[in-house]
């Protein structure tokens, strides 16, 4: 996996989310052969807000043992989810949490927020696309 | 199938849980590996797709919780763990782990592999009823191999083996018991009027009054041709009751006995009785001489191997 700065640095060179995951989401049907993927989305732009609050209060509290489970958590939503950006901010927050670096928390907490409102604006897109 | 889907992540076990529905099979999701395990014990769980990480039970932890399950039914174990997590998935394959799918789970992925999982559960499933078939007939086998065709009794070698059973049942426990040789009076001559045909019904209806009238912890055997033995776990005074009581039974049994010498033209039995201390042999030899003694002094009566057995109410006073 790809874990260097610059990747994070300029999360814009690539897109917010993959779309071939959301494709193969997309596949993912009800017993009438309806695509879920509007409940699927839904649930995980409504789950994601959530999550980020309990970051900004670990990250307040200064509770890194904290930070790095919910970072833990967020990174298997995200990467469900073809928001690779989003996943990696979160083991770089993980990371960073294990370390100690309440610093680099702090910020990582920030462009994953930053991340996270790409990820909605692309999906609510794909959404009107499809 | 029935699918557990594990993850404490409520988003990722959402789509988990679709994509199986999705794939025709019943989803059941659950947020812990305890949840999980509570769900495998009380339902007909073919599949667990479970998250490596979590808090409390881990996957492995939770893999080895069902794979000691493994007698009562296979659950085909799938661990999901990270790309680069070569270590963990090592160490499930090692702990019983069927297959280990990368993270992001991709539905197409997890299609492939229920359909390996339904394909090995299959013959999981196979197998443990050919197994659960074979041990049936095993159990049959060991049965009919005791069991007298003719009478529905149990043979000689049940006779013996039970007979060792309840001698040390007496010896260590002080339970006494004791044995009633049942022989049909006139049977040669039963053979030989009415035929064998006649003969073998006349034995089948006396075993089935004599299993009428025993209790459960009785015993009845087929112990030679016309000759039935019962053993019961009681005193001499209580198995000389019994006895008469059969007796009786077989008599007011009314099993037609055309051809029989004297008066009276139904089945009778004389039986002898004994009980007490000694060997199963010795009390075998005491039954066939009392037996002996019931028939040359009349037939269809009971005589007590009473020389060695105090049974005062029994014995005339004189």
């Amino acid at each position: 996996m790809r874990q260097d700065r610059t990747a994070v640095a300029h999360p814009e060179d690539r897109p917010a989310v993959d779309e071939t995951i959301i494709e193969q989401l997309a596949g993912i049907t009800d017993g009438q052969g309806f695509s879920v993927l509007g409940e699927l989305l839904n649930a995980f732009l409504g789950a994601v807000p959530g999550r980020l609050e309990a970051l900004d209060r670990a990250v307040a509290a200064e509770d890194l043992t904290a930070v790095g489970d919910q970072a833990h958590s967020l990174t298997g939503s995200a990467a469900s989810f073809g928001a690779r950006g989003m996943a990696d901010l979160c083991r770089e927050l993980r990371a960073a949490a294990h370390q100690g670096d309440l610093d680099a928390s702090r910020r990582l907490v920030h462009d994953l927020r930053a991340e996270f409102l790409r990820v909605r604006a692309w999906l609510i897109s794909f959404r009107s696309r499809a | 199938m029935n699918v557990v889907v594990v993850d404490d992540d409520p988003v990722v076990r959402l789509v988990l849980a679709k994509a199986v529905a999705s794939m025709g099979h019943v989803s059941l999701p659950a947020e812990t590996g305890e949840a999980a395990l509570h769900l495998v014990e009380t339902k007909p769980v073919d599949v667990v797709v479970s998250d490596w990480m979590m808090p409390g039970m881990t996957g492995l932890q939770l893999c080895e919780l069902v794979r000691a399950r493994d007698e009562i039914q296979y659950v085909y174990f799938m661990l999901v763990t990270a790309l680069d997590d070569t270590e963990h998935a090592l160490a499930g394959i090692a702990a019983g782990v069927d297959d280990c799918l990368v993270k992001p789970v991709r539905p197409f992925d997890l299609r492939l592999r229920l359909m390996v999982a339904e394909r090995v559960t299959e013959l999981h499933r196979r197998l443990a009823e050919r197994q659960r078939g074979l041990e049936r007939s095993n159990v049959d086998l060991a049965a009919s191999a005791r069991q007298d065709t003719l009478t529905g009794l149990g043979n000689r070698l049940k006779m013996s083996e039970d007979l060792e059973i309840f001698r040390s049942r007496r010896d260590r426990y002080h339970e006494s018991f004791g044995v009633a040789l049942f022989d049909i009076d006139h049977f040669k001559t039963l053979n030989d009027t009415a035929g064998h045909l006649a003969g073998d019904k006349a034995l089948r209806e006396v075993a089935t009054v004599i299993r009428r009238e025993l209790r459960e912890a009785d015993m009845a055997y087929r112990y030679g041709g016309e000759e039935l033995l019962v053993v019961l776990p009681a005193g001499v005074r209580r198995v000389a009751a019994a006895a008469d009581r059969i007796r009786k039974a077989v008599e007011h049994a009314a099993i037609p006995h055309p051809g029989r010498p004297g008066p009276g033209t139904v089945v009778t039995a004389s039986v002898g009785v004994a009980a007490g201390e000694g060997e199963a042999e010795s009390f075998l030899l005491a039954a066939d001489s009392a037996l002996y003694k019931a028939k040359s002094s009349g037939r269809n009566q009971m005589s007590v191997a009473g020389r060695w057995f105090a049974i005062p109410e029994l014995t005339p006073s004189p």
